[in-house]
């Protein structure tokens, strides 16, 4: 999940001049775009911070971040990070049934698979088929205009309220934008986003090797 | 937003002017591979690059995309997108045949749960620099 961020900025940032050639061009990272809550700022790949939920808070503001800079950069390109909600895929499942050994492990992996999943897929989760109809919208909807024409229109193009920072902008499923705008707000004006910028270029460019 | 509003969008795509180009990463399976059956299903002769790990594996699915959109052009990029290098070159591969790119479309990644993806979770997050270390020893820089 780590490396699936470092590894998007870089394959974004490769392509921008091929995707500044287009008409309405679009970057869609599909991860947590909305749910942004913590940032370590001096520990920024958590190195005495990690835990599961704290890598998974600091990536998707880390990819946020890195995006709204992009975005910055690029105002004729679209950018959106996404949160796709609960979808019944096999990721879940896959994180549930990791190897766990003996008879404890056996019950896990038997509740995972015949009880939690099912149940997840029944009555929470909506499934991968509507999710793609979700997401083939984001990608393709005059409603996600890039930060140049929403300044030709005469729209802000930074408007944190609204969950769109440049031409970035923070969506859930139901493709709304989505955000806690004091710390949205906090993080532009207080140069996080740089200092995120800078530490992933400094990754992207095989810093950090000892 | 309503999903039959988003469907009628969708469905809306038939009219747009043929050969979008979109590249695909972590569309292999799961909510990437959903998004893009829904795109192919409606857009007219999109061409549209799918970076993934293994050719092989992913055959019968590119038999099955092709036959749901005959007019278009799918490419099937082999490659571990988790290793800087490879990203590299999918960007390269796309920038040698196309002038421009309409969409980009990334998924690629699983929780840090357990299991082979971190085996020792606690330095999940370190081995993007290990990884970007590997990647300048074998040439990448």
């Amino acid at each position: 999940m780590a490396l699936s961020f470092y590894g998007r900025i870089r394959l974004a940032n490769k392509l921008l001049p091929l995707l500044q050639k287009a008409s309405q061009p679009r970057v869609l990272s599909i991860l947590a775009g909305g749910q942004e809550k913590r940032l370590w700022l001096d520990d920024l790949q958590l190195k005495d911070n990690y835990s599961l939920f704290n890598a998974m808070d600091e990536l998707t503001s880390l990819t946020t971040l890195a995006l709204a800079r992009l975005a910055a950069s690029y105002p004729s390109i679209t950018f959106l990070h996404s949160h796709p909600g609960l979808v019944g895929t096999d990721i879940m499942s896959n994180a549930l049934l990791t190897e766990r050994p003996g008879v404890l492990g056996a019950f896990a992996r038997f509740s995972v698979s015949n009880v939690i999943v099912p149940i997840f897929r029944s009555f929470v989760a909506i499934t991968p088929r509507e999710s793609g109809e979700r997401f083939a919208f984001q990608l393709t909807s005059e409603r996600y205009t890039s930060s140049d024409k929403r300044k030709a229109d005469g729209s802000s193009p930074i408007c944190p309220e609204l969950g769109i920072v440049n031409g970035l902008y923070l969506l859930d499923q139901h493709g709304e934008v989505k955000v806690n705008k004091e710390l949205l707000q906090k993080w532009m004006t207080d140069g996080s986003m740089d200092k995120v910028w800078d530490h992933t270029v400094f990754i992207l460019e095989g810093g950090g090797r000892t | 937003m309503a999903l039959q509003d988003m469907r009628a969008h969708n469905l809306s795509l038939a009219s747009r002017p043929p050969g979008l180009v979109a590249l695909f990463t972590g569309a292999t399976r799961g909510i990437g591979a959903e998004t893009l059956r829904e795109l192919l299903t409606h857009l007219k002769s999109p061409r549209i690059y799918i970076a993934g790990r293994d050719a092989s594996t992913f055959s019968d699915h590119l038999s099955e995309l092709r036959t749901l959109n005959p007019g278009a052009q799918i490419e099937f990029i082999e490659a571990n997108v988790s290793l800087l290098r490879q990203v590299d070159r999918v960007a390269d591969c796309v920038l040698a045949a196309e002038d421009h790119l309409d969409l980009l479309c990334m998924s690629q990644g699983q929780l840090p749960v357990g299991g082979p993806v971190c085996a020792s979770s606690r330095h999940v997050l370190y081995r993007a620099a290990a990884n970007s270390t590997e990647s300048r020893y074998r040439g990448w820089h």
